[in-house]
């Protein structure tokens, strides 16, 4: 067993460092829809058995482990909502992608070889790499789904094997913040012209992953991933007619994911693998998910009201197994299965002008993956389902009865009879249910 | 095979950079030695710089990458002042792989990214009046990206592949200003797309030994910017209530279509002279500065007056370069190696090239600042041999363009800026190391 | 090593967009033609009282201020406490007298702008409300801001104010705090920071040299007029110009007006008028009146661009020595000729030239009166824009040939929508890095003068 002291560890940040690819990466769609056909058939309890470039996402420690053959794997996934709030559905924007999925090892000779090893997750729109969707306050949406999977990601990770039984890797969450001014000043012809100077400044988080297999049929992981969010903040500014008018849209966190800490472990009982994962979510850090606006007219200043804290931490539970069987000399056939408890997110505080809908949620999953060796390598064909029902929300709406308002009330235009007149859409009584169902076929080679 | 599947694994990470254009690496060069050859190795290019400089050359057998740094430092001035562009700097990395298949055949890809430090992207529009070197700002604050595929048989090869940038448009943001019994509020909602663009690569070469020639272009590319906000304001008795909206249409660092032919010839065993001439369609380039249009729909609206600036006319350009590559007694660094081959390789490299401006003789109020730029690059290469299966190579190379002192004289002299001078110098300063893995 | 060489390079070139580059486009500075920013006011002061246009006096010109009470020094209101405005460079009290409109949300109560109130729990800590305005309760003057005094009856900080509104008693000196009068025709003397302007008190006229302490802060000295002639109530228009170590000023003089020159040895201070007027209205079209003159050297020749009748044209005159000949073409710009079907209709005015040297080409600067703007609308009716006075600009390489800004005035301002203001009598010069003007804002009709501003172009820094 060799020991890999500091020296290897800096060549394999440095190796990290040179391969990292800025670009619009984000987990959501791992989490929401689910990661490939395996991940979404087994709820994404793959902490400790996904070696291949799924593991990028899910453990990049499990990744130092994997099998040396290479992999590479493409999947379509298509999700389908039956979100409502107020009776109204609410679509599930964006809900076609690609994952991509790749797994090798660094063709080093000498002490390096065989110990570094690269894995890539991405996830593409077809025609779309982001599409930042805010909603404004009164708008009923479940922040959980909302605008969370609209984007290109993309997470390369480098595992390293430590020893034949411990794995560690770390990955790259690179996200791209807009920032910047854009201003209408008046130009030599007299007319308006706009100065814009908006800068997409790159925002890094990083996946820790490790995997230590205790025996040979059991396996522990811990896995780290910050958490982090595409931060907005643009300054405009204009003369209407010699009024000037200032607005400022920021936002600290659109498109959120919390810091997630996943602990696994996972069995193999004769053929038949299971895992058991947990996971907390530091939901409590998103604000809120609107643009904060801050505008300045001519003897008035307006900013966003304040919101209470809407959201709570949350400890998640996933279970997935699969079983494969042998069906000939040169096939074989997975079958695997998923389940998954995660409470809301919402931590249930009474909104006043904003309408935010959660549930809990239980995720079933079921899928299969058919593997055939052709021409030395094996290919895989792989399908994988899930629902995902969220619980019903129900939150009656306190009116205002006198002025000043409570932030936790809703309010008409009058202030002399601020309890009528109310055209909040969740008013009086906000409720919201669904379910979310996510479909993937991919296909895949070992190398 | 094992290099196959690392290639795809490092392909795939590339693959995902957004906002990429030709940028910074089509005006400088990707990776110090096509610096120091003024990118006039069209018809010998590196491997890895493939999709950047002729896509044909990802056929080239064998796995590469290579990583590297430029930094460009910029004085350009108008009328004395300085132009206050921003330096550009960044990562280059690259990645090639190609193998051999029968009937000798090679196929291969490669892939080519460059990096900015500060920003992956900048969309940057002056105001159209002020004098601005369009050639020197947001175009080159960017990422790019560009993959190429090619096949190999004998001495021919070709390639395809595409340059990829994001377009940004949706339907805009919407800002709501008013006031209820709670007080006043704002809030705002926003829908802001990214879509992708592509435009195509495509390269030939033709490799006779003692001569080689090459020929690429590469599809026009920008950032179009297609952006709408509705302000909508209710507030006790205020002028402005009632809704403005304001459309902001403009393309940001153009990049036109160029179409280069280049030629290598070996004079001597360990003396190249590399040459090319690149053509560029900057006459399809259009205006480099955003449209606004205001659209006020208030209690009282103002009478507005607004502009739109017409298509520039730039010139499309003729680009002359030449190199030269002087390599040590035992080969180039890059060239393939025995297993047994410890032995240090050199290069040293020089160039230069001469890019006339596309910008005509200003006439209205825009003030488009560019001239005639003669380029010139110094460079050298080590390949140091093999370490943990990987074959090393670094390389330098620096270099430093002035623009030919231009003045420029409207006939109309109550138009902004109705004379001015452009003159400048930039200076670029690449590295790059690149390892071979058999 | 080579291990450690690589590691190093690439760690140290990792960027990827992780340095962030807070520094925004920076503007490239304008040149002067088109792009000027905000107006910004100009304070002038006449020793410690700022020269307010009549439009804007409160009423009270100056108040009395107890013996002993130290004043604070300031820059900017920001620098002064409570109430106090920072007013010619020291803290003090507004005074003002029955509904002069204060600014801000202030009102004029106990004869200086104050919060206004209607209890007590309306003011701050330590005030009073006496009579809708709040007042500091005091023990002594010292308590009170500068410029009030503690009135012992009532133990609250009061205001008296003196000149024409009464006189002090023991203890106190009055202290003027505004001067009424009206700023015209600012002159910059090239890139020095020193300024002439005209002042009108009444129906007198009269030239005055300034200091400028800041882009927004002037003080005339000396405190008296720089050309003083026998007989003549009437002396303005300055044009101010320095070849070698004098300094030439060019006045319009007396009713009807004529131009005049006169010469300084004493960097401005004072200066002896020539014997005999430079010009005197002999053509037409100038109505029997020449004014406004603008001096500039240009091709080793000195010429002066005038207004001729009252802004019926501008007619350039070369000066040889102690006389000034007209040139062939003359008057050079008419209403007529500045007059454009879109973007400056209905012209009938343009006057006040100011000439400037830029490189090879001279630069007029002058005043039109018409209609730039465009109707604003309503729901059910259209606005018609007012004709108000601009800022408009030619230029020539010869003298002779002059091209005229193609987009209408290259200054002018509208308010609130749709309400015009007028830019008269502007004055240019190039910065370091821009350019900047003073000019006389009014109303749209020019009949409400309401002092100086200064404009800088796009870019330029103060």
């Amino acid at each position: 067993m060799v020991f890999l002291g500091p020296p290897w560890v800096l060549a394999s940040g440095c190796v990290m460092a040179a391969l990292l690819a800025p670009q619009q990466t984000y987990a959501s769609a791992f989490d929401v829809q689910g990661l490939g056909p395996e991940g979404v058939a087994e709820a994404g309890a793959r902490t400790t058995s996904a070696e291949d470039g799924g593991a990028a996402f899910f453990n990049p420690g499990s990744l130092a482990l994997g099998q040396n053959a290479a992999t590479l794997a493409i999947a379509p996934i298509v999700s389908v909502a039956t979100l409502r709030a107020q009776d109204s559905p609410l679509p599930f924007e964006d809900p076609f992608g690609i994952t991509l999925t790749a797994s090798a090892s660094i063709p080093f000779e000498g002490p390096l070889a065989n110990r570094l090893r690269l894995g890539f997750s991405g996830h593409f729109l077809p025609t779309t790499a982001l599409r930042l969707l805010v909603r404004s306050r009164e708008q009923p949406f479940y922040p959980y789904y909302d605008n969370r999977t609209q984007r290109l990601v993309a997470v390369p990770a480098l595992g390293i094997r430590v020893a034949k039984w411990l794995g560690i890797g770390f990955g790259a969450n690179v996200l791209a913040g807009v920032q910047g001014p854009a201003k209408l000043e008046k130009g030599a012809t007299g007319a308006p012209e706009p100065r814009i100077d908006i800068a997409a400044n790159t925002v890094i988080s990083g996946i820790f992953g490790i995997r230590i297999d205790t025996t040979h049929r059991s396996r522990i992981a811990l896995v780290v991933r910050q958490s982090f969010g595409i931060p907005l903040d643009i300054d405009t500014t204009a003369d209407m007619g010699g009024v000037p008018l200032a607005t400022n849209l920021k936002a600290p966190s659109a498109m959120f994911d919390p810091l997630t800490i996943v602990l696994a472990s996972g069995f193999d009982i004769g053929h038949f693998h299971v895992e058991g994962d947990i996971s907390y979510a530091k939901w409590s850090d998103w604000q809120n998910p609107f643009l904060t606006v801050q505008s300045t007219l001519p003897g008035v200043n307006l900013v966003s009201r304040s919101s209470p804290r809407f959201f709570r931490d949350t400890m998640s539970f996933r279970i997935g197994g699969h079983q494969p069987w042998r069906t000939s000399a040169t096939t074989s056939l997975v079958l695997r299965a998923g389940i998954a408890a995660e409470p809301t997110n919402l931590a249930g505080a009474l909104q006043g002008m904003t309408n935010l809908v959660d549930g809990n949620k239980l995720t079933l999953g079921l899928g299969a993956t058919f593997a055939k060796h052709v021409l030395g390598k094996t290919v895989r064909i792989g399908f994988g389902a899930s629902g995902q029902f969220v619980s019903g929300f129900t939150q009656d709406k306190q009116p205002c009865q006198a002025v000043p308002c409570p932030v936790t009330t809703v309010a008409g235009p009058d202030p002399n009879r601020p309890s009528t007149g109310i055209t909040n859409p969740g008013y009086p009584r906000l409720t919201a249910s669904g379910a979310l169902f996510s479909f993937s076929l991919g296909a895949g080679v070992d190398l | 095979m094992r290099r196959l599947a690392f290639a795809s694994v490092v392909s795939s990470m590339l693959c995902t950079a957004t906002i990429a254009r030709a940028g910074a690496p089509a005006r400088f060069g990707h990776g110090a030695r096509s610096t120091a050859l003024v990118r006039a190795d069209v018809a010998d290019t590196d491997p890895t710089n493939a999709s950047v400089q002729n896509a044909a050359f990802a056929a080239e057998p064998g796995a590469r990458t290579r990583v590297g740094y430029m930094h460009g430092l910029f004085d350009l001035r108008v009328h004395d002042q300085s132009a206050n562009v921003r330096d550009v700097a960044g990562i280059d990395a690259a990645l090639q792989i190609g193998i051999r298949l029968p009937a000798s055949f090679s196929a291969g890809f490669a892939l080519a990214a460059h990096l900015p430090n500060t920003a992956i992207a900048h969309i940057g529009f002056r105001p159209g009046t002020e004098p601005q070197f369009f050639q020197y700002e947001s175009v080159l604050q960017r990422a790019t990206f560009d993959l190429a595929l090619a096949a190999r048989r004998g001495p021919f090869a070709v390639g395809v592949g595409a340059a990829f940038a994001l377009d940004m448009g949706g339907t805009g943001t919407t800002v709501s200003l008013g006031q209820d019994a709670q007080g006043t509020y704002a809030d705002a909602a926003s829908d802001i797309r990214l879509d992708y663009r592509a435009a195509p690569i495509v390269g030939l070469s033709l490799n006779l030994g003692r001569a080689a020639f090459g020929t690429t272009y590469r599809g026009a590319l920008a950032v179009g910017l297609a952006v709408d906000s509705d302000i909508r304001i209710a507030l006790a008795e205020n002028p402005l209530n009632g809704t403005t909206s304001i459309t902001v249409r403009g393309v940001s660092g153009y990049d036109p279509a160029r179409f280069a032919l280049g030629a290598r010839v070996t004079v001597h065993p360990r003396l190249s002279l590399h040459a090319a001439i690149e053509f560029l369609r900057y006459s399809a380039a259009p205006p480099p500065v955003a449209n606004v249009t205001l659209d006020v729909r208030l209690g009282t609206s103002p009478g507005r007056t607004e502009v739109e600036f017409v298509a520039p006319r730039f010139l499309d350009v003729l680009i002359p370069r030449i190199g030269l590559e002087w390599a040590s007694p035992s080969g180039r660094p890059g060239d393939a190696r025995k297993n047994d081959d410890r032995r240090i390789r050199w290069a040293a490299r020089a160039g230069y090239a001469l890019e006339p401006s596309p910008v005509p003789h200003q006439r209205g109020f825009t003030s488009y600042a560019d001239a005639t730029s003669h380029s010139f690059a110094l460079g050298a290469g080590l390949g140091i041999g093999r370490f943990w299966g990987v074959d090393l190579r670094f390389d330098i190379a620096g270099r430093a363009s002035v623009l030919a002192a231009r003045t420029e004289r409207k006939a109309s002299l109550a138009l902004p800026y109705s004379t001015y001078d452009v003159e400048g110098k930039t200076f670029v300063l690449a590295t790059s190391v690149e390892g071979v893995f058999r | 090593m080579t291990r450690t060489v690589l590691c190093g390079l690439v760690l140290s070139v990792s960027a990827c967009g992780l340095i962030h580059d807070d520094e925004p486009l920076a503007p490239f500075p304008s040149d002067g033609i088109g792009a000027f920013q905000d107006a910004t006011p100009i304070e002038v002061c006449l020793g410690t009282a700022r020269i307010l246009a009549p439009t804007l006096a409160t009423g009270a010109t100056a108040l009395c201020v107890p013996s002993g009470q130290i004043e604070r020094l300031c820059a900017a209101n920001a620098d002064c406490t409570g109430i106090e405005r920072c007013i010619c460079g020291r803290c003090i009290v507004e005074p003002c007298q029955g509904g002069t409109m204060c600014s801000g949300e202030e009102v004029c109560r106990g004869k200086r702008c104050t919060h206004g109130c209607a209890a007590d729990a309306d003011c701050n800590a330590g005030e009073r409300c006496v009579s809708g305005g709040c007042a500091r309760t005091c023990d002594t003057n010292t308590d009170c801001h500068h410029g009030e005094r503690c009135d012992a009856l009532d133990d609250v900080c009061v205001v008296s104010l003196c000149g024409s509104g009464g006189t002090c008693g023991l203890g106190s000196e009055c202290e003027s705090v505004a001067e009424i009068g009206e700023l015209r025709e600012p002159s910059y003397l090239e890139d020095e920071p020193i300024a002439f302007v005209e002042l009108r008190r009444g129906t007198e006229r009269a030239i005055y040299r300034s200091s400028i302490l800041s882009p927004f802060h002037w003080r005339i000295e000396p405190t008296q007029p720089v050309l003083h002639i026998p007989g003549e109530t009437i002396v303005g228009a300055p044009s101010i110009v320095r070849q070698g170590t004098h300094l030439y000023l060019y006045a319009a003089v007396g009713t009807p007006s004529r131009i005049a020159r006169a010469r300084s040895t004493d960097d401005g201070m004072t200066f002896v008028l020539d014997v005999d007027p430079m010009l005197i209205a002999t053509q037409p079209w100038e109505n029997g009146s020449v004014g406004s003159p603008s001096v500039v050297d240009f091709q080793g020749a000195t010429y002066m661009f005038y207004e001729g009748g009252k802004r019926a044209g501008i007619g350039l005159v070369k000066i040889m020595g102690p006389v000034a000949e007209r040139t062939e073409k003359n008057p050079i710009l008419l209403p007529e000729s500045v007059q454009d079907p879109v973007f400056w209709r209905q012209v009938t005015k343009v006057g006040a030239p100011h000439a400037m040297v830029v490189d090879d080409s001279v630069r007029l600067t002058f005043t039109a009166r018409g209609i730039e703007g465009f109707a604003a609308t309503t729901n059910d009716k259209s606005l018609p824009p007012d004709v108000n006075d601009s800022i408009g600009l030619a230029a020539t390489l010869d003298m002779k040939t002059f091209t005229l800004f193609p987009a209408g005035p290259v200054v002018a301002r509208v308010v609130n929508l749709r309400a015009y203001l007028g830019e008269s009598e502007a004055s240019v010069r190039r910065l370091r890095n821009g350019v900047e003007m003073v000019f006389v804002s009014s109303d749209a009709s020019g009949e409400a003068n309401t002092g100086l501003v200064r404009v800088l172009g796009r870019g330029a820094a103060n």
